[in-house]
Order: structure tokens, then C-alpha cells, then sequence
């Protein structure tokens, strides 16, 4: 091949490099926005990705969702925000664990109590402790099908669902397989804050990381009462994932007044 | 994990806008500086790339050849007198001379910026390629003329402009040389003949930097008309001492102008008057005014690669700032960047670009670019540019620069020496400008080791205003 | 709608692995005609095809992040492809180091998807990458100022490549166990380390990734100061004490000062960028290897000559994309560990390209790094990919995550 028609060849072929670059840059983008769009569509659809349950504030009956990892505090940063004069800016941190559950880490010598027992150290809370973080109880509530140990008496109840739906548990469901509930007992309503306290009063636990495991009972019937006479809180209170055909199409703007995330974070502006 | 989350946005903003930097001083560089880097000496690929085209022509802006192609090789037509008059502007084809025509557009000389269809034309037909025809803006019997006026065997420069439009009609180094017959004479000439004073070489102004000074003062001191100040010959001040010229310490003689007005000292070109009215300035001020007519800018002029003319910035004595206002310390500018001084008095106040490409032609017929009047800056308002003018036409008509004059021409210009340690006498300079809009020329003369600018440069002004009125018809 | 928001999420496409495959078929075939050799020829069906298995076939092998991995190939394969042309053995070696590398991503991004305790892996690269960048300074032998290679036989390696990835995984785990002093501690041995190699280059990156990394965990405002005021000071210290730095800052300033002699690199660079103008050269046409290290520092430069400033600007919003994709990912992460752990590998790429990028343009004084996936050398093609695979462990951990969220709605679960 000449060098001059080589030489033509090359220089007509720059543009088309370019072309084909140009190409590779616009459907990256294109590709970028489209997948962060999708992406939000996704997280609207499901309330919960991401989250291990909510942690409900028992003097306000306000209720917080309640990510893996993040931390708890009056900041505007926190995570888990609550405003009360004992709360310091970043009270104490939290993250869950695999099969051990949520744990508290009180950051600074901050003041924790768990269960009632002030918290020198890491410890680990279920679905159901109390928590008191500078004077303010918060309970611990955790979703079923996450993998924290036996016995978390709620996660066992909430788990009744799956199983109306077709009789079989999905196989990455890795909650409390050993623990079929031997009685017909009703799946647990979660309609109001009411009734979020049931007849008996539950086990409920945590252990420190040493592995030593304390029981107690968590509610006192003060407990019950004040939270009761404080607040009625509305039917919605409570994070329930809706069935996805449920979830109205972005036209209609998911973001609207239904969407229990946006109405506390509007409420909590207002 | 909210705050992570808000974290990492603002990581993620910081990280994007490294990118932009890169992406933005990247395209600036390029689109900026690329000419000056493409025509530098150490492009072996444009070295290679040039053995394959025909060069084209440089022609000057009335048409005649000043550097053409035989058997793909450079030469130069014409005698020696208009070889060696414009070779500092066209270039040789060694390369000796920096940033001549021949290698800052040698884009188009050399077909650089050839389109692929040209390319294909030139393949098809089996032709040689040929680079484009370059028009300057130089008027080579000008050029031709100012040769003959510039003293022999004397090193200096001369640039004369249109300060309308920028165009430069001849920028010429002293020595020359005729680029067809370089001997080893004129490359061991200690005055360097390659080397082009009109652009490169950086002279200490001396008194034509009062034009600077006095806009400065016309700016800053609202009661500059009956501003007066009293010259007794000497000032002291800390290891310097300001005199005039004329001042002869060993021979007890001392020159005294007494009271003077702005106008006066301007006309007389009285240091002492200057340094002190510099005092009253102070520094910041005297530089922000010269920094305004370019004095420490990067020129980045789009034909030339003119070097930076600079105003001392730093650890300034009173001594140090009172010369300055009178053009001497640490001041340096070249002969190009002093002409446009001139010219922007002339024009009202507006600064031009100076510009010398007038056309580039290829062989086709296309033209692949013309010239282009721009702006560099407007350091003075009109009513400021009309005091300068009138006080530019008193040193010619009542001061310093009356050889410069010519009868019924309303010739303006200011004189120069400026004293180097290491040299016997004073360099000579003028710069000045004709007023009439019908020959909007504006020039300025330096002559190394020459004597006073009065006697030496003003006469030549003279002359060459004197031809160029003859032959203004021609421009 | 139950498939609504059921349905995957959009892929890259067929298109653009399809506009891939095009340029690196067109690009050899281009180099085929120039040298007329099979063996080029070869390349231009090979390359492709070995791209369509890397991007397609990988996406089968783990859950990846598609445009990361289509960006990557290209980035690399466009390496393979000019350092062809300009030295075939080169260009031969590094589709090797190529291959390579992608093993290491793959195992990078399993050891991310599935190590679920990290406190004593943490500990161990700790001790070893202490370990690694002593090996030098005892072995090593003094090339271009720096002290920063060991020699095994014949072959060379760089260590202070390999601990990048330590660094980036035990700082970000520190820092989210909140142990702030410990990670400060390591960095800052590392960043001794490195200086006694007198590798400033390296240096710096280290640096500005752990600093980004403590004010991504912590956000406060004042470390970033003290940070930047500490950089300068560090700057000043390291322009004092070395030569060579002193040396190469003023080149910086002034290249063309001295161009046949201390400023060629640079200038030639520049050279080469303003030859090749807007469009390029063309393909073969260039003279590139008149710049020294054009195969390492001044790749890019070579790329800007030959395929224009243009596709030099599209190569730089490749890079900005898998920036921006990393820092997706870290954002979408769950865990802090993790989060950190991908905006640290975004960092290091963002800031390993804006490092030499800008020394070859003269933006800053030039630093001996590599440019990420495209510069000649086995162990910056490894680390550079198993930068990546760290990055697509966290990917495909984000997507295990919604994966699980998305199972549990269709069920109608996931109610307290």
C-alpha cells in the first residue's frame, strides 16, 4: 500500500474515531442518566430498600426509619434525629449486624441506657429494646426476614405473611427458618401504634458482645400508658410496604402526601 | 450515613471539577499558545513534514514577492537592499530568526491546516502539495526606505503601524542581514543580526515612558492643569540621584527648568519634575496605569510573539520609584510594544493589535484567512488621549523633538535616552505619530549607543514621515 | 406493573459494545494496512472478539456494572492499540499485563462481594504493605530520582502500586469502625515510606486519597484545612530538601528555557499535542516517539497527536464517567465501609489521571505516575483494574441489596 493513500486513509479515518468516540461518550451518558432515573423510580417503588426496620421515639410516638449503618443525634446530619436537652449532637452510632443484630455504639461517653441498664460499651439490640438515648426512650423495631438471633418473638409473627402468599419462603430469605410458629396465631396487624403492644408482653433482649444474653420483659404498663395518653399517632405511623402493584406510577408522583418518608420529613420542617 | 452521603456529593463536585480544569487549561492551551509551540524550533515533525510540500509564497501588502519556492526550496527574489530590509519580518530558511513569518505561519506555509479534500485533490491529480500564499502587511519599499535612512553599522530598531487598524507596515532590527547570503561575517557579528530588536529586544524606555506617567497623573490628580512643580536640578533620594540631561557633575554644571507645569516638564522632558510627580503618584498607581497599557500583561497576540515589557513589582525604594516615573530602573519594553504606546495616544485612546497577516491565499483560490482589526485595550478615555496629544504636539512644535517637525503636518512624538550602565552613550528614541486621520501612522525609532533621542531619532522620524506622506497614496 | 418496577434496570446496550468493537477493529486493521504484518491483522479480529467475551461474558460471570467494565475495556485496549503502533513488542506485552489484570479484577471483586469480616485481613495488609514498601529502599535501585522499584530476575515490580489497594481497603475499614487515629496512623507510615523513596508523585495520590477519604468519614471542614495547608507546607518541605523536585518545578515554569536539554520532555509533549491540532495527525502518521517515556508519563500526548485534541477530550469524559459512576456507587452503598471503600477507589483514579494529565499539558509540575489503564507497565495495569474490581465488588453488593428489597415487596413482605 502507498504511503500517500495510506496517508489519505488515516486522516479520513481520525473523524470516523472521533465518530465512534462520540458515539461511546453520548450512550454513557444517556446510559448514566437513564440508570439514575430508574434507580430513584426503584427506590420510590421500595420504601424500605435499604433499611433493617425503624426506631420509634415512645415520648413522641414519632417513628424513624432506620438504615443499616448511620448514626443518632440532634444534628441535622443524623440519621436518626431527635431533639431533647440531653441529646448530643452525634449520640451514639449504630449498625446492624448479620445474624447478631443492631448494634449501639454511644459515642463520647454519651448516655444510653439499654433495656434500662446504662450501656458502657457496644451491645446489641433486637426487634423490641428500649433504648434511652439523653433521657429520650426509643424502641428498637426491626423487619422480619432479617437474620438476627432466636428468639425475636416479632420478626418470628411478622414473618406469617410469606407464607399466606404461596406457602414457600423465597430461598434468599435467611431470617428464623428453625422457629415455625406452632400456633395459629393471627398475623400480627400493625394498623396502629395501639396495637403495636401486644397481650403479653414480649420477650425482649440484648446481649453485650461478650455473648452474654440478658432477658427481660420490655414494656412496663407505665410504659404502655404514658406512650398511649402522649399520642394517638395516625393509622399510617407505621412503614408498611405496600404490595408493589400498589405503588402509583411516577406520573402521579409517589413523592406525594401517600409516601410515609416525605410526610415526617415534611412535618419535621413545618 | 446522611452525612456520608452529602460528603461524598461534595467529593463528587471536587472531583468533576479537576476534570474541567484539565478539559478547560487543556483546550486554552492549545487553542491559545498553539501557534507559538507548533512554530517553535524543537518541532522535529513539522521539520519532517515541511521536506514533503511546496512552500508558499510571502508576499507584502502591495503584492510584491518577498519569498517564493524553486524546486521546493525557499528563495528569496529581489536584491540585496529588500532581502536584508525585510528579512527580520519574513524569516530565513534556517531558521535563525525567531518567530519571523516563516515559522509563526507556517500552518498555512506549509499546508498544516490542508482540508482532507485538498489532500485528496492534490493525490488525485499526483501533484506535489503546495502550501498557501502568505500576505503580510509589510510595505518592503518602506522598509527598503528605512534601511537607508537608519544609521550604518549602528544596532536598533524601527516599527511603524497604522494605529487605526493595527496593521504593522514594516518592524525592522538593525543590523540585517540578506538571508539568500548568510557568511560567517554576520554570524559572528557581536551585534547579533539574527537577533529581532523590534519584538524581542528589551530596552529601558527612558523619557518616552513619561507618556505613562503623565496619563497617570492626568488620571489620578483632578487639578493636573495648574499642578506646577519645581525642578532645581538634583533631587537626592537614599544612594540615588535624579539629574537631568545635560548634567555634568564633574563639571559643576547642573540643569535647572525651576517651575514647570505638567505640560512644561512633559515638553522640556524633565526628569526631576517627573521623579517627583511619580513620588506624589506613589508606585501603585504608576503601576496600575502601566500595567494598563501592558506593561507585566502576557502578550498573546494572534500574528506576533512580541516579549513581555514589565513594571518592577516588588521591594521598591523611593530613589527606585522616582526613576521610574521618569523612564529609567528596572522598566523594560520592546520597540513594538513602545510604537503601540504612540499609537493608542493617537487613536483616541484605543489600543490595537498589532497584526501582520494580512491574507493567506491557497493555491486554489481559497482564502483561509484574512485580516482582522481587534482591540488589546483602551487605557485611556478620549478627553485623556486628547491632553496627551496636544501635549505630544508641543515637544515636536516647543520642546525636545523640534527636528521632528514638518511644516503644516501635525507631526506628535516624544524623544528618549535612555543612560546603560555599560555603554558609552545614551540609546535614542522616538516614538510619535502623525494626527490626521488620512495617514493614521504612528512609528518608534530606538538607535543603541547613539547619543540624545532629539538629535539622532527625531531627524530620522522626520524623514520617514516626510516619505510616507509622499507615498501615502500607496498604503 | 408488577413488571414495572420489576424489570431489570437499562444495560449499556448492544450499541455501544458494538461502536467498541468497531473502533478497535477499525484501529488495527488501520495498522495492518500501515505494516502489512499478520500478526496485526490477527489484532484486528482478536481485540474485538476479546472485548465482546470481557464485557458480555463478564457480566455472566459476576454481577457487574456494565458501563464501568465497557469503559475499562476501551481504556485499555486503546493502550494496547497505541503502544502497538508506535513499539508492536510493547504493544504485545501490555495485551498480556491486559489479561492479567482482568483476572485480578475478577478476583478483587469476589474477595469485595463476599469477605464478610475484614478485622484481620485488614491487620495482615497492614503489616505487609509496610512490609512491601521497605523492599525497595533495601533492594531497590535509584531510577529518575526515585527509589521505588525491585528488581526479581528480570522481571520489575512497584509495590507502592499493590499497597494502593491495602490503603484503600484498611483506611476506609478503619474509618468506618471509627478508628480514626489508627488509620491516620497507617497513612501517614505509608506516606513516609513513600517519601523516603522519594516517589513524590505517589505521594501526593496517597495522600489526597486519604484526605478525601477522612473527610468523606468525618466531613469536617477543618481537617480539609489543615489538610491543604499541611500539603503546601509538605510541598515547600520536599521543594526545599530535593533536588530534584526543585528541578523539575522549574522546567515546570519555564520549559522552554532549556528545550534540547532539561525541559525535551515537556516540550516535545507540548509539541506533539499542538501538532496533531484539534484532528490529529492520523493514525501512523506521527512521530510520538521522539517524546522520552512516551509509552509511560506522556501516553496521553501520544494519543492527543495522533488521534486529535478532540478525541482527547472524549478520552478525558471516558475517565469522568467511571468517576462519576464510582462515586454512584458509593453513594448507593449501604454500609459505610463499603461507601468509603468505593469513593476511595473513585479518588485514586480521578486523581492519578488529573495528576499526569496535567503534567503532560503542563498544568502541573510533571510527576512520574502512570495514567490509569493506558500506560505501558504490568503493575499499574493491575492495580489500575483491580481498582476497578473493588469498585464492582461494592457494585454488585448495591445490587445483591436491592435485589433482596425488590424480592421481599414482590412478596409483599418486609412489614415489621
Amino acid at each position: 500500500m502507498s504511503t500517500q493513500a495510506y496517508e489519505l486513509i488515516s486522516m479520513l479515518m481520525r473523524y470516523v474515531f472521533v465518530l465512534i468516540g462520540l458515539t461511546i461518550v453520548w450512550r454513557s451518558y444517556r446510559w448514566l442518566r437513564r440508570d439514575a432515573r430508574a434507580y430513584r423510580r426503584e427506590m420510590r417503588a421500595l420504601p424500605d430498600a435499604g433499611l433493617v426496620g425503624e426506631m420509634v421515639n415512645l415520648s413522641t410516638g414519632e417513628a424513624q426509619p432506620l438504615p443499616r449503618e448511620g448514626v443518632i443525634g440532634s444534628s441535622r446530619e443524623c440519621d436518626i434525629r431527635l431533639k431533647g436537652p440531653g441529646v448530643e449532637r452525634s449520640h451514639a452510632h449504630f449498625e446492624f449486624e448479620d445474624g447478631k443484630g443492631l448494634k449501639v455504639i454511644p459515642l463520647r461517653r454519651a448516655n444510653v441506657l439499654v433495656n434500662g441498664n446504662a450501656l458502657h460499651g457496644p451491645a446489641y439490640a433486637l426487634h423490641g429494646t428500649q433504648l434511652e438515648l439523653g433521657g429520650i426512650p426509643l424502641r428498637v423495631r426491626l423487619f422480619a426476614g432479617l437474620n438476627i438471633p432466636y428468639p425475636a418473638p416479632f420478626a418470628e409473627q411478622a414473618a406469617q405473611p410469606w407464607e399466606d402468599d404461596d406457602g414457600e419462603r423465597p430461598a434468599e430469605w435467611d431470617g428464623p427458618q428453625q422457629a415455625e410458629p406452632e400456633t395459629e396465631g393471627e398475623a400480627y396487624p400493625y394498623t396502629g401504634y395501639e396495637n403495636a403492644l401486644p397481650d403479653n408482653p414480649p420477650y425482649d433482649g440484648h446481649y453485650t458482645p461478650d455473648g452474654q444474653m440478658t432477658w427481660q420483659y420490655a414494656y412496663s404498663l407505665d410504659d404502655l400508658h404514658r406512650a398511649m395518653e402522649q399520642q394517638t399517632p395516625p393509622q399510617d405511623q407505621w412503614r408498611q410496604v405496600r404490595p408493589t402493584d400498589q405503588v402509583p406510577d411516577e406520573e402521579e408522583s409517589a413523592y406525594g402526601a401517600e409516601h410515609p418518608h416525605r410526610r415526617r420529613r415534611r412535618d419535621r420542617h413545618a | 450515613m446522611k452525612k456520608l452521603r452529602k460528603n461524598l456529593r461534595l467529593i463528587t463536585v471536587f472531583l468533576i471539577l479537576l476534570f474541567v480544569l484539565l478539559a478547560g487549561y487543556g483546550a486554552y492551551s492549545v487553542a491559545v499558545y498553539g501557534n507559538r509551540w507548533f512554530s517553535s524550533s524543537a518541532n522535529t515533525f513539522a521539520r519532517t513534514q515541511k521536506k514533503n510540500v511546496i512552500p508558499g509564497d510571502i508576499l507584502d501588502r502591495n503584492g510584491a514577492v518577498l519569498a517564493t519556492a524553486q524546486n521546493g526550496k525557499r528563495v528569496y527574489p529581489g536584491d540585496t537592499a529588500s532581502r536584508s530590509a525585510t528579512v527580520h519580518a519574513v524569516g530565513d530558511s534556517g531558521s535563525n530568526v525567531n518567530n519571523s513569518a516563516e515559522n509563526f505561519f507556517a500552518s498555512y506555509l506549509y499546508g498544516f491546516n490542508m482540508s482532507f479534500l485538498e489532500r485528496l485533490g492534490y493525490a488525485l491529480r499526483g501533484e506535489e502539495k503546495h502550501g498557501d500564499a502568505v500576505r503580510l502587511t509589510i510595505d518592503s519599499r518602506l522598509a527598503q526606505y528605512v534601511s537607508s535612512v537608519f544609521p550604518e553599522g549602528m544596532a536598533g530598531a524601527v516599527v511603524v503601524m497604522n494605529y487605526k487598524t493595527g496593521e504593522v507596515l514594516t518592524e525592522q532590527s538593525f543590523p540585517s542581514f540578506d538571508p539568500q547570503n548568510i557568511t560567517t561575517a554576520v554570524k559572528q557579528n557581536p551585534l547579533k543580526p539574527f537577533y529581532n530588536r523590534a519584538i524581542q529586544g528589551l530596552y529601558t524606555p527612558g523619557s518616552t515612558f513619561k507618556i505613562v506617567t503623565a496619563a497617570s497623573v492626568i488620571e489620578n490628580i483632578p487639578s493636573y492643569e495648574t499642578l506646577t512643580v519645581t525642578c532645581d536640578g538634583m533631587l537626592q533620594l537614599g544612594q540615588r540621584l535624579i539629574t537631568d540631561a545635560g548634567t555634568d557633575m564633574a563639571a559643576g554644571k547642573v540643569t535647572k527648568h525651576g517651575e514647570l507645569t505638567l505640560k512644561k516638564a512633559f515638553t522640556v522632558s524633565c526628569n526631576n519634575a517627573f521623579a517627583r510627580l511619580a513620588l506624589q503618584l506613589g508606585d501603585l498607581k504608576l503601576r496600575k496605569t502601566a500595567e494598563r497599557f501592558g506593561f507585566n500583561d502576557n502578550f498573546l497576540f494572534q500574528d506576533m510573539v512580541v516579549e513581555n515589557s514589565s513594571y518592577p513589582t516588588s521591594n521598591r525604594t523611593d530613589g527606585e520609584i522616582a526613576w521610574t516615573g521618569a523612564g529609567q530602573s528596572a522598566l523594560s519594553a520592546s520597540p513594538l510594544h513602545l510604537c503601540m504606546i504612540a499609537a493608542c495616544v493617537a487613536n483616541d485612546g484605543v489600543m490595537m493589535e498589532p497584526r501582520m497577516l494580512m491574507s493567506a491565499v491557497s493555491p486554489t483560490g481559497y482564502t483561509r484567512a484574512t485580516l482582522s482589526s481587534r482591540v488589546y485595550r483602551r487605557p485611556l478615555s478620549t478627553q485623556q488621549a486628547a491632553v496627551l496629544k496636544d501635549y505630544l504636539r508641543a515637544v515636536i512644535t516647543s520642546g525636545t523633538g523640534t527636528a521632528a517637525n514638518i511644516p503644516g503636518v501635525k507631526v506628535c512624538g516624544k524623544t528618549g535616552s535612555a543612560e546603560i550602565d555599560t555603554q558609552e552613550n545614551t540609546n535614542a528614541f522616538f516614538v510619535g505619530f502623525l494626527d490626521d486621520p488620512n495617514t493614521p501612522y504612528a512609528l518608534s525609532i530606538v538607535v543603541e549607543n547613539a547619543g540624545g533621542g532629539g538629535s539622532v531619532a527625531a531627524p530620522m522620524a522626520k524623514q520617514i514621515f516626510t516619505w510616507m506622506l509622499k507615498n501615502s497614496n500607496a498604503q | 406493573m408488577r413488571e414495572k418496577s420489576g424489570k431489570r434496570r437499562p444495560q449499556p446496550g448492544r450499541a455501544m459494545l458494538a461502536a467498541v468493537m468497531l473502533f478497535f477493529f477499525l484501529g488495527f486493521f488501520l495498522l495492518a494496512l500501515n505494516d502489512g504484518e499478520w500478526k496485526s491483522f490477527l489484532l484486528a479480529v482478536l481485540v474485538p472478539l476479546i472485548i465482546f467475551i470481557g464485557t458480555a461474558g463478564m457480566s455472566k460471570l459476576f454481577p457487574s456494572d456494565q458501563l464501568l467494565l465497557a469503559l475499562t475495556n476501551f481504556l485499555c485496549a486503546l493502550g494496547v492499540l497505541v503502544l502497538y503502533r508506535l513499539n508492536p513488542e510493547k504493544g504485545m506485552t501490555q495485551a498480556g499485563n491486559y489479561g492479567v489484570g482482568v483476572a485480578c479484577m475478577v478476583a478483587c471483586t469476589y474477595v469485595v462481594r463476599y469477605v464478610p469480616r475484614w478485622k484481620w485481613l485488614t491487620v495482615l495488609m497492614m503489616l505487609g504493605s509496610a512490609g512491601l514498601l521497605v523492599l525497595p529502599l533495601v533492594f531497590g535501585r535509584e531510577t529518575n530520582g526515585a527509589k521505588n522499584w525491585i528488581y526479581i530476575g528480570n522481571h520489575s515490580l512497584q509495590p507502592s502500586e499493590i499497597v494502593k489497594l491495602a490503603l484503600l481497603l484498611c483506611v476506609s475499614w478503619l474509618l468506618s469502625q471509627r478508628r480514626f487515629f489508627p488509620a491516620l496512623l497507617f497513612s501517614g507510615m505509608c506516606l513516609g515510606l513513600l517519601m523516603l523513596q522519594k516517589d513524590l508523585g505517589t505521594a501526593l495520590l496517597y495522600y489526597g486519597v486519604a484526605l478525601i477519604l477522612f473527610f468523606a468519614a468525618t466531613g469536617s471542614r477543618l481537617l480539609v484545612l489543615c489538610g491543604v495547608a499541611g500539603a503546601g507546607g509538605g510541598a515547600f518541605a520536599g521543594y526545599q530538601m530535593f533536588a530534584h523536585v526543585k528541578r523539575r518545578v522549574a522546567i515546570w515554569l519555564n520549559p522552554w528555557a532549556d528545550t534540547q536539554g532539561a525541559g525535551y520532555q515537556i516540550v516535545q509533549s507540548l509539541i506533539a499535542i499542538v501538532n496533531g491540532g484539534f484532528w490529529g495527525v492520523g493514525l501512523g502518521l506521527g512521530n510520538a516517539s521522539v517524546i522520552p517515556e512516551y509509552y509511560n508519563d506522556f501516553i496521553f500526548s501520544v494519543i492527543l497527536h495522533e488521534f486529535g485534541v478532540i478525541f482527547g477530550l472524549i478520552v478525558l469524559c471516558m475517565y469522568l464517567f467511571i468517576v462519576i459512576r464510582g462515586m454512584m456507587i458509593a453513594r448507593r452503598s449501604r454500609t459505610v465501609f463499603h461507601s468509603l471503600l468505593a469513593a476511595g477507589c473513585t479518588a485514586m483514579l480521578a486523581l492519578q489521571t488529573f495528576v499526569i494529565i496535567g503534567g503532560n499539558i503542563k498544568l502541573i509540575p510533571l510527576t512520574g505516575v502512570t495514567l490509569p489503564f493506558i500506560s505501558y507497565g504490568g503493575t499499574s495495569m493491575v492495580s489500575s483494574l483491580c481498582v476497578i474490581g473493588l469498585l464492582q465488588g461494592v457494585a454488585s453488593r448495591n445490587e445483591a441489596g436491592v435485589n433482596e428489597d425488590r424480592e421481599l415487596a414482590m412478596q409483599g413482605g418486609g412489614t415489621l
